[in-house]
């Protein structure tokens, strides 16, 4: 079984096991010590067509970003940025304003876990005032749609811890060098699993034949259960240290890759329960969550809360 | 008054009232803009071309909905010349109705009417239409006043190499309403993800229709489907039934008879009613009275059952 160990990961544990020595207990897990010392929402939501500063507004509802990010820290991004048509990719004002807020608690590099090509940052008029923060961001390259299996840059994971279904899959190894991930996604509309947001953005990671085997790879061409399953699946692989979730402008139809109908509710999500970030998004598309398979199988699988009575959620 | 939308449905029911036997597997690549029209645009890299499953490489997202349909072949071509690009992506679908429901599910609701193609349009700086089997798309990356007069030609042009051959009878359009209503916008679909792009009824795959026709009209939806026999008609039925009863979407269900209404989350009221080999459904404000448009699908079936 793939098991992944880097630096955050081994310091983590590590720290955990002698807290739990010297208080008498066990072992904590990072989500019951989270809970024990909450005081941050689980989601915040930001209203506004500011959308720099409300992704910035967004994670210091979460307690700032040194809640998540480290001084010298290496942080992965998987940013949803690969689509032309606008609504249908990541505004990039909102990922530009995690890099700035990154850079400012010390992170020393950044890596795009997926592809992320020059013409993306250039169409935020924050990309020339951040160049500086820019040029410590790289790019796995290769993944780039559609991704192909290389010895480099990709590795195969035999079997994921609480995946039912997916096996043998081909996703990169940059992740695993990455003391911090933030998944960036857009909440939109998807023909396939009707909302597509950060669970379905963890398909970023994986080479496209992976994500076809995701698709098609139940027999039937259009198996929702397959899909979704999977999708839950490939999330195990590693859970995101911080979610947000651009539901500014998006489209409502024709999803994923537009044109489409188009909606602009001017909302900026973050989260650290990347179920319930979906699962708020998905309502802001006019879904209830409890119909989204894959938001479902996440919640089944223990991947977060999808019942917003059980999730803290401040709007502002 | 010329209406062009009463222009537009009219083609579109004459379309797809008969089914355009398109001529036999032409090679794709010689459907791509002649030298004439392309002027200094150059090919970028060699044409591209995606068979069936393969087309996951090349779509990043919606591929599946093109296999719904019934996709065979595709090929690419990316031109530049000294300031711009231009792409052009051809599609092979099996037949013309899946050329036809991928436009109606691409199209962007535009109410000029394009004589591009068995249906077509040029917006901003794409032109998208159908001919035959065919569907095909182009990009222009030229400012809009630039762009709309290229993508035409290259349009033309294309569709000048299609040659149509002959019609045979596919489920029609004019099951929709039209008396009273102002005319809608049209999707022709067949199977579960076209349906979710026009209601999303339901993302567990509950369907066994054999294909649908829906209208989106100012302030309500109507989807009609037939199935394959009564059978499979009373059985898709009872399955949506069974889905609207225990979704936490729908509240207010009452079921009578082979009809049922429900209230979605989002405030629309869903009438579903089983008649003939049909299932039709209307999705509309509670104060709505659609009792003129029950009649009038009912008089549309028993008119194309006939």
């Amino acid at each position: 079984m793939y098991s992944k160990i880097n630096r955050r990961n081994f310091i983590k544990k590590g720290s955990l096991l002698g807290l739990g020595s010297y208080i008498g207990l066990s072992l904590f897990s990072k989500t019951s010590m989270a809970a024990l010392f909450k005081t941050h929402p689980s989601v915040a939501v930001v209203n506004g067509s500011d959308y720099f500063n409300n992704t910035k507004k967004a994670i210091d509802l979460l307690g700032g970003i040194t809640e998540f990010v480290k001084k010298g820290e290496k942080v992965g991004l998987l940013i949803n940025s690969d689509f032309t048509e606008k609504g249908a990719y990541v505004n990039p004002d909102i990922s530009l304003a995690v890099i700035e807020q990154c850079v400012k608690a010390g992170v020393s590099e950044f890596v795009c876990l997926q592809n992320v090509k020059d013409e993306y940052w250039k169409r935020s008029e924050y990309s020339g005032s951040l160049s500086s923060e820019l040029l410590k961001v790289s790019n796995v390259e290769s993944n780039t749609f559609p991704a192909k299996f290389n010895e480099e840059d990709f590795q195969v994971v035999e079997k994921i811890e609480g995946a039912k279904l997916l096996e043998n899959v081909e996703l990169i190894k940059e992740i695993d060098s990455c003391d911090v991930f933030i998944n960036i996604a857009i909440g939109k509309h998807h023909a396939s699993t009707m909302y597509t947001g950060a669970i379905k953005n963890m398909m970023g990671i994986c080479t496209r034949k992976t994500n076809v085997y995701m698709h098609l790879g139940s027999g039937t061409k259009n198996d929702p259960e397959h899909l979704g399953q999977c999708l839950s699946d490939i999330n195990h692989f590693r859970k995101p240290d911080l979610v947000i979730v651009d539901s500014t402008y998006f489209i409502t139809s024709n999803g994923p890759v537009g044109p489409g109908e188009t909606k602009k509710p001017d909302k900026i999500v973050a989260g650290t329960d990347i179920t319930a970030v979906d699962a708020y998004c998905s309502t802001v598309l006019g879904y209830v969550p409890q119909d989204i398979l894959h938001i479902v199988r996440a919640n089944e699988s223990g991947l977060g809360e999808i019942d917003f009575s059980k999730v803290e959620i401040k709007e502002v | 008054m010329y209406s062009p939308t009463r222009f537009y449905f009219s083609v579109f029911l004459l379309l797809l009232a008969f089914s355009l036997i398109a001529q036999d597997s032409t090679n794709l690549e010689k459907l791509l803009p002649t030298h004439e029209v392309l002027g200094d645009f150059k090919l970028k890299q060699d044409v591209e071309a995606y068979d069936s499953e393969d087309l996951f490489f090349l779509i990043n997202g919606g591929a599946d909905l093109f296999l719904e349909y019934g996709f065979n072949s595709m090929v690419k071509a990316d031109y530049r010349n000294e300031n711009h690009n231009l792409l052009v992506e051809i599609y092979e679908m099996n037949d013309p109705p899946a050329a036809f429901g991928m436009y109606s599910m691409m199209q962007m609701r535009d109410d000029k009417p394009d004589s591009i193609g068995d249906a077509g349009q040029i917006l901003n700086d794409h032109a998208l239409f159908a001919k035959g089997k065919y569907l095909v798309k182009i990009n222009a990356d030229l400012p809009e006043d630039q762009a709309e007069a290229l993508l035409k030609r290259m349009s033309d042009n294309i569709a000048s190499k299609i040659v149509v051959q002959r019609f045979n009878p596919v489920l029609s359009l004019q099951l929709l309403p039209v008396t009273n209503y102002d005319l809608p916008e049209l999707k022709y679909f067949r199977g579960p993800l076209g349906l979710n792009n026009i209601y999303p009824l339901s993302s567990k795959n509950i369907y066994d229709f054999k294909e649908g026709v829906a209208g989106i009209y100012q302030g309500f939806k109507v989807i009609v489907f037939n199935c394959q026999n009564s059978k499979k008609a009373l059985l898709q039925f009872g399955m949506i039934a069974d889905m609207v009863s225990t979704t936490l979407k729908y509240t207010d269900f009452n079921l009578t008879g082979k009809e049922f209404t429900a209230l979605d989350n989002l405030g629309h009221r869903i009438y579903t009613n089983l008649y003939e080999n049909y299932v039709y459904l209307i999705i509309h404000s509670k104060q709505m009275n659609i009792t003129p448009l029950k009649k009038e699908i009912r008089i549309n079936i028993d008119l194309i059952t006939m």
